[in-house]
This record gives C-alpha cells, structure tokens and sequence, in this order.
C-alpha cells in the first residue's frame, strides 16, 4: 500500500477507493487434530462411545 | 487469513496518504484452537426401534473472526488494533462457533408390517412389497447459546472499532422487547457499556486500550431448540 500511496501526487491520492493487500511472507495455514475415541459394549442392545478431540488451526 | 482494516493504521498514525474507508489487509497471523468431548449412547429397543443420543461439551477459542472464516465483510470490524498495529493476543477469546454443548437424539422405527413382523406377517409377496420395509425416524437438536461481542463504533473515520467497556450487567427473565425496530425479540439481560478511553494523536482520536469485555464474552439464551424434529416414512429394504 505505501509503495504506490508513495507513486501519487497529493492531488492524486487515492480516495473513497478499494484496495486488497496481502503480505508477501505470509506464512501457511495449516491445521493439526487430535481424536481419541472408545467403545464399550455394555450389554447386548446398548453401546457407549466416548471421545476427545483438539484441533489447532493457523491460517 | 484474517483481514483488517489496513486505512485504520494509516489514520491511527495520522498520516494523510490514504483516506479511503475501504483498505482491506490480510495476514496470515490468525490461529483458532477446539477441544471437545463428545459422548455417544446407541441402544436398541425391541427388535424395531433403534435410539441414539450424543452429547458435546466443547471450547472454541480463536484471536480473530478471520481464522475460520475468509472474506472481507468487516474487515477491522470486531478486532481492536491498537496504535501500534493490529494485536492478535488482545484478541484471543470465544470464537464465533464457540456453542459450548450441543445435544442430539435420534431414533429409527422400523414399522412392524409384512413378513417377518407382528403385522401382516401372512401376506402375499405383492402385500409384502407393499406393507413392509417401512420405517420412521425422528432426530432431535438441543443447542446452547451461541456467543456474541459488544463493541464499540469506530472514533475516526477509518472507523476503528473496539470492544466496549462493561459497567453494569445483569440477568433477567426473558421477556419480549416491543416498541423497536427488531420488536418481540426476546431479551434476557441489561446492562450498561462504555466506549473505553480515547486520546488524540495528532488530532485523530484513538482508543488507548481494548474494552474490558472479552472477546465473544456474552452468550445466547440456552433455551432448547428443536432445530429439527421430523418423522418420515421410506421404503428400508429391497426386493
């Protein structure tokens, strides 16, 4: 953004205009999940299943 | 990729090389984290009716509503830059999606008609194309409330917002609010907030920290929702 404000004459600057600026070492996303999950039989007609799970995110 | 407002650093600073309100920046700085236990009960009923629950307990936390979410709708908005630049531990909090239990059952009726069942169990081979093989099924969604942030306007033209100071606060017993534009929404607290202090930098006014509120701080009502509650009938087997 500040090298082209830097290219404009004041009587030129950008105004009421819309700009999308991404910075060039921008690092990448990545996403990391955990799950851990277990089943009990309890009797013939019924089954538990706990489970735990963590997720970490960049982006 | 979490997008802010780029112009609200350039009018925090007091430059005068950009006054445009629309300058969208990203940076890939955002970082989201869930943890969640999830317990699941299946038990069978009889020979024709299956019925599962599950229940969620989890905690969402993120330091900007761009870590799940790419776009840039509101950019800046709900994500207090301080005069130095945009800080990301200032906003780490509640996340958007952070609805703390969740709650489902489910069963499945196989209907008892045609061969093999208490009804109909003599008929024809047509009858039983006909009758059997039917089943019904219900699923029920209990949801907790979903959070929410109260922020303040922005104090210049780049509109730099914050998250607002809480003075007051209180529950209350749900009732409906009238005489408004969103009229019969029901409310469930009061309270009173405050933008936090400003100071001028170089005439432009700036916030000189975050609002006590915390990120996403406030939740929805945890009234249950029957989000869907349905019963239909399919054909369940073949031939």
């Amino acid at each position: 953004v500040s090298s082209v404000q830097r290219g404009l004459a004041a009587s030129t600057r950008d105004e009421n205009s819309s700009l999308i600026a991404q910075l060039p070492n921008n690092q990448n996303s990545s996403v990391q999940q955990y799950n851990l999950q277990v089943q009990q039989q309890l009797d013939r007609f019924t089954s538990v299943s706990p489970m735990l799970e963590t997720r970490a995110i960049t982006s | 990729m979490t997008w802010f407002n780029a112009n609200a650093l350039f009018s925090a600073r007091a430059t005068d090389l950009c006054k445009s309100s629309d300058h969208d920046e990203g940076v890939a700085g955002g970082t989201g984290h869930y943890n969640g236990l999830q317990i699941s009960v299946n038990r069978t009923l009889g020979n024709n009716l299956l019925v599962t629950g599950a229940y969620t307990y989890s905690h969402t936390l993120d330091n900007s509503n761009g870590a799940f979410n790419i776009g840039t709708n509101g950019a800046g908005g709900r994500f207090f830059i301080t005069p130095a630049g945009p800080s990301f531990l200032l906003n780490y909090g509640n996340a958007d999606q952070d609805q703390r239990q969740a709650f489902v059952a489910s069963g499945v009726y196989n209907l008892p008609f045609g061969n093999g069942q208490k009804l109909g169990a003599n008929v024809s081979r047509l009858m039983d194309e006909v009758l059997g093989g039917w089943q019904t099924n219900a699923i029920v969604t209990l949801d907790g409330g979903t959070p929410f942030d109260i922020n303040t306007s922005g104090v210049n033209s780049a509109g730099i917002d914050n998250r607002a100071d809480a003075l007051t606060f209180q529950h209350v017993a749900k009732g409906f609010v009238g005489g408004t534009t969103i009229a019969n929404r029901l409310t469930y607290f009061s309270g009173t907030f405050a933008p936090p202090p400003t100071i001028s930098v170089n005439g432009n006014l700036v916030y000189t920290r975050a609002g006590n509120v915390d990120r996403n701080q406030f939740f929805g009502p945890v009234t249950p929702r029957w989000t869907s509650a349905s019963s239909r009938i399919s054909p369940s087997r073949s031939g």
